[in-house]
């Protein structure tokens, strides 16, 4: 049983010290060839491995796994946006992926008939510039950017291996226009630069699949945007704006500022006025819907509608003379102050209240100072300063004092819906909270008492056009001169009406104003806002009422029924 | 020296050579599924972009001011205002006899794109191949009764 050792024959049999010694040596030259041997079978398993099982395994997979790592170290690149929805959740701005086309010119093997192709793809791109990218030893030249599907599949179809896609995210709003001021844009690197896209432009980029959603309504704001818009073309107006408002809790329904623009034109002018948010950032002297705020004072202190004011003649004060636009030369009620607009009467009535009641409430409505909002171009209010006796007068009726369109729409929110103030959102939160904070800025009474003479107005006085039968609609019209350099212009006015309804329980307001409206045939040489606005609001009410399932009450009792008593023989001057 | 295996050596090493075995197919396993689920994410967010592309042309194509214009220009209908609302179920008025089932009025004087899109069903011209498989759907549904009716083992297929 004598077993031979590998390497018996090459070696001497020593016998003594010196065997031990060399079987030791012997004993580790076995060790490191079988670790050799080891290793090298583990190359081998490796190989077949890698070659054969991996090959066969994943056999007519495509290889464009590597692009991908080369994809996230681009700089650059235009990342994914938190998509924002009206509060139906129809789309506003979302991010899309799309394909932007590059020139590879290494890699081009047929230039002059690739960049034949390319013009017929794009009749835009003239010819000689197309050729000039695509020749070169470049290994990256842009083409286009942000292709349709379509154009990329016909790219594809050429099949050119010199040109080449890269994908990034572009924004979108597929209602265009319709809600520029307010969703905003963006500029090409994806920053918010706009309305909602910039107040909230971090948590767009870092919830990137979450989603804002706002308390617009696209519907509505597609009809306010129709019939402001037509207000201003059938008066030849400069420009527009308009708001419908939740008095209950001051959601933005819809608020349009005409001209618009289109959103995903992020080339134009930085200054360009169609850009100008009229809504929230312009400033207007809104005249007599300013004399919802005075009378609301007057009402708050003296707590009655049995008050009559000398309108015989021009107020003269502090070297100022105030007069009417149809002078009714007689004393008048309050309720016919407000439903003729007078302006020497609503004058009176801000000299009895005082300057300090007055300005309190201007403040508790949130008129003096700029208005907290969910986007951040927001107008601050122009506030005599000195105020001096004679603004208390002029600001009664709504001159000297100029405030943002959406600011007035809140102020009237807070008086009809019960006199708690509103403020203005337009982005809902995701939990309603049960308890809501109320902060009461005018009694109950008198926000009942100022139902009462909105609805006058509509029923009776200036806003006829606007009296829908079976949504009770109250209101007020404003028809400012505008104040250019300091100078009142008496061809270039501001219409304004504010309407609410249903006026019983008054659930919507509605403003609309038009900017340099001019009298035009149908309107027998009017450019009021009795003609201009008035009839503007009332088709949004007839369109939006159906829309929001609103059941139109034909057999609802007037509230201005009780102010007859007060009404004499109004016109008959 | 002596090169004596041992049985315990021997059993060491086929273990060794099991569990080398057994390692390689569970890495191997472990490869396979990492790149199902890596082949499976890549799929999702396929899936997803496209459903962010077709949500967003859906808003698209129902913008408002377009749907206006549709309806305007395809259906025989105006917008619902306060005057045609019904606002009580007794401004409906009595019908005589009875329809069962909701018809379309066809409009067939007008212009063709203004009229209203007549349902096929229950009408005189239907194609025949379309009537013959409404009724030969009918029958097929008859049978199906009498099958359950009767639940003889009689083969009808045949």
């Amino acid at each position: 049983m004598k077993s031979r050792s590998p390497f018996s024959r090459l070696s001497m049999r020593i016998e003594g010290e010196k065997n031990s010694a060399l079987e030791n040596a012997r004993g580790r030259i076995v060790l490191i060839v079988a670790l050799f041997m080891m290793f090298y079978i583990v190359i081998a398993a490796r190989l077949v491995d890698a070659t054969l099982i991996q090959g066969m395994l994943h056999a007519g997979e495509e290889t464009s796994a590597l692009d991908k790592t080369n994809d996230k170290n681009r700089q650059n690149q235009t990342s994914k946006r938190g998509d924002i929805v009206d509060r139906n959740g129809v789309v506003l701005a979302t991010s899309l992926k799309t394909a932007s086309l590059y020139a590879d010119q290494k890699l081009m093997l047929d230039a002059v008939t690739t960049a034949k192709d390319l013009v017929k793809i794009f009749p835009d791109m003239p010819y000689g510039e197309v050729l000039k990218k695509l020749q070169g030893k470049k290994r990256f030249v842009w083409i286009k950017r942000n292709l349709t599907p379509d154009e990329q599949a016909k790219i594809l179809l050429i099949g050119e291996p010199g040109l080449a896609f890269d994908y990034d995210y572009r924004r979108i709003y597929p209602q265009g226009a319709l809600t520029a001021h307010m969703v905003g844009y963006t500029d090409v690197d994806g920053r918010g630069l706009g309305g909602v896209e910039r107040s909230f432009d971090k948590l767009l980029d870092d919830k990137k699949d979450e989603k804002i959603r706002l308390t617009l309504d696209v519907r509505l704001q597609h009809i306010l945007r129709r019939e402001t818009q037509k207000a201003i073309t059938d008066f030849s107006g400069i420009a527009g704006a308009g708001i419908i408002m939740d008095v209950r809790n001051g959601d933005v329904l819809a608020a349009v500022s005409l001209p618009d623009f289109d959103p995903h034109d992020a080339k134009m002018d930085a200054n360009d006025t169609r850009k100008f948010n009229r809504v929230t950032l312009g400033v207007y002297e809104l005249g007599s819907t300013f004399k919802i705020f005075s009378t609301t004072a007057f009402l708050e202190k003296y707590k009655t509608l049995n008050a009559s004011f000398d309108a015989r003649a021009p107020l003269h004060r502090y070297g100022r003379v105030i007069s009417d636009f149809h002078p009714e030369r007689r004393f008048l009620t309050l309720p016919e102050v407000f439903m003729v607009s007078s302006n020497i009467g609503t004058a009176l009535m801000g000299e009895k209240v005082g300057t300090t009641s007055l300005r309190n409430l201007y403040k508790d409505l949130g008129l003096s100072d700029r208005e907290e909002f969910d986007i951040e171009e927001m107008g601050r209010p122009l506030v005599p300063s000195p105020w001096r006796e004679i603004n208390t007068l002029t600001a009664s009726y709504g001159h000297g004092i100029a405030v943002t369109p959406l600011q007035l729409t809140s102020a009237v929110s807070s008086i009809v819906n019960g006199g708690t103030l509103v403020k203005p959102r337009l982005v809902l939160p995701e939990h309603e909270t049960l308890i809501k904070k109320q902060i009461r800025v005018v009694s109950k009474d008198t926000s009942l008492k100022m139902r009462q003479l909105l609805r006058l107005v509509v029923s009776e006085g200036t806003a006829s056009k606007a009296n829908i039968k079976g949504y009770q609609v109250g209101g007020k019209t404003g028809t400012a001169e505008k104040n250019i350099n300091g100078r009142y212009l008496g061809d270039k006015r501001i219409s304004s009406f504010i309407g609410v309804f249903p006026i019983n329980d008054p659930q919507y307001a509605i403003f609309i104003m038009v900017d340099e409206p001019k009298p035009n045939k149908s309107s027998y040489g009017y450019a009021t806002a009795g003609w201009v606005s008035v009839p503007a609001v009332g088709h949004v009410i007839g369109s939006m009422g159906p829309l929001l399932n609103m059941k139109p009450v034909h057999d609802a009792v007037d509230i201005a029924e009780p102010l007859q008593k007060f009404i004499h023989q109004v016109g008959a001057h | 020296m002596r090169f004596i295996i041992k049985l315990s050596a021997l059993m060491a090493l086929l273990l060794a050579l099991l569990s080398g075995a057994a390692l390689f197919w569970v890495s191997q396993q472990v490869q396979e599924s990492e790149r199902v689920q890596r082949n499976l994410q890549v799929v999702i967010d396929q899936e997803q972009e496209a459903l962010r592309v077709l949500t967003a042309e859906w808003d698209y194509l129902n913008r408002p001011d377009r749907l206006e214009v549709l309806a305007r220009t395809y259906l025989n209908m105006e917008p619902m205002s306060i005057e045609t609302a019904i606002t009580s179920v007794k401004s409906i008025p009595m019908i005589e006899d009875a329809v069962t089932e909701p018809q379309f009025v066809s409009n067939n004087g007008g212009a063709a794109k203004n009229e209203t899109p007549v349902p096929a069903l229950q009408n005189e011209s239907v194609s025949p191949t379309l009537q013959n498989a409404i009724k030969s759907d009918e029958s097929d549904f008859q049978d199906v009764l009498d099958d359950q009716t009767n639940a003889s083992p009689s083969e009808t297929g045949q």
